[in-house]
């Protein structure tokens, strides 16, 4: 490999298919979720501790700031696992061709943002 | 030479993060009832992870998560951690805290009263 290669990854000027996005957001989503995984425990820990802790949580997790982490790692989780889904199923073999790949990508990103208001709102 | 890095290590670590994720697929319907209609009292929500059972689902789970977690993390910093000399350290220590969150997810369990 000593020939030089043309190397042009600006992500605001390329335009990649969706399933780019998806990708990057996959990733995005999971290292996010990752790294919240010692709040989650912290805040699981607290909610078992005793019944002041509890409505601690509780309270959270109702409004504020704490309302809008839960739902930005809601999201994450949510485009996680449904991007992972259609993983598992090109592992499978399915919906490999380019137009069936790039329809379940536009489902990914919309099902997750349905499914996050839905909860939301319920 | 023998062994350089062992050629079928990548294997493992793909199936584990393909196992690892279909057991939180399998449990993320009963994760969803418990936030929408589980317990919304202390008693109720402590008394769900009373029994055995479900201590040991619920460590599993943690498990799957922090495996697959360092898993993903791994696979990210091959990609945008070139210098081994500081992807090596970053994966270790990425290990010992999920070693740590799975100590700390146990003893969440099985101290309660």
């Amino acid at each position: 490999m000593s020939r030089k290669r043309p190397f042009y990854l600006n992500l605001l000027q390329i335009w990649l298919p969706v399933g780019g996005y998806v990708s990057i957001l996959h990733r995005a989503s999971g290292v996010l979720l990752s790294l919240a995984i010692p709040a989650l425990l912290w805040l699981w820990s607290l909610s078992l501790s005793s019944v002041e802790g509890f409505a601690l949580v509780q309270g959270m997790l109702r409004g504020g700031p704490g309302l809008v982490l839960g739902l930005v790692l809601l999201w994450a989780f949510l485009h996680h696992l449904l991007a992972g889904l259609r993983h598992l199923g090109f592992d499978l073999g399915w919906g490999e061709s380019r137009l069936a790949a790039r329809r379940s990508a536009w489902l990914t990103l919309l099902f997750s943002l349905v499914i996050l208001l839905g909860l939301t709102l319920s | 030479m023998r062994h350089a890095g062992g050629a079928r290590s990548g294997l493992t670590i793909w199936m584990l993060q393909r196992v690892s994720a279909v057991w939180m697929v399998l449990v993320a319907p009963f994760v969803a009832w418990v936030f929408l209609a589980g317990p919304s009292e202390y008693a109720a929500w402590v008394a769900l992870f009373q029994p055995l059972y479900a201590k040991l689902v619920a460590l599993l789970t943690v498990a799957a998560f922090l495996v697959h977690a360092w898993i993903g993390l791994r696979e990210v910093m091959m990609d945008y951690v070139q210098i081994m000399a500081l992807r090596l350290p970053l994966l270790f220590a990425f290990l010992m805290g999920g070693l740590l969150c799975f100590g700390w997810a146990a003893h969440i369990l099985w101290s309660l009263v």
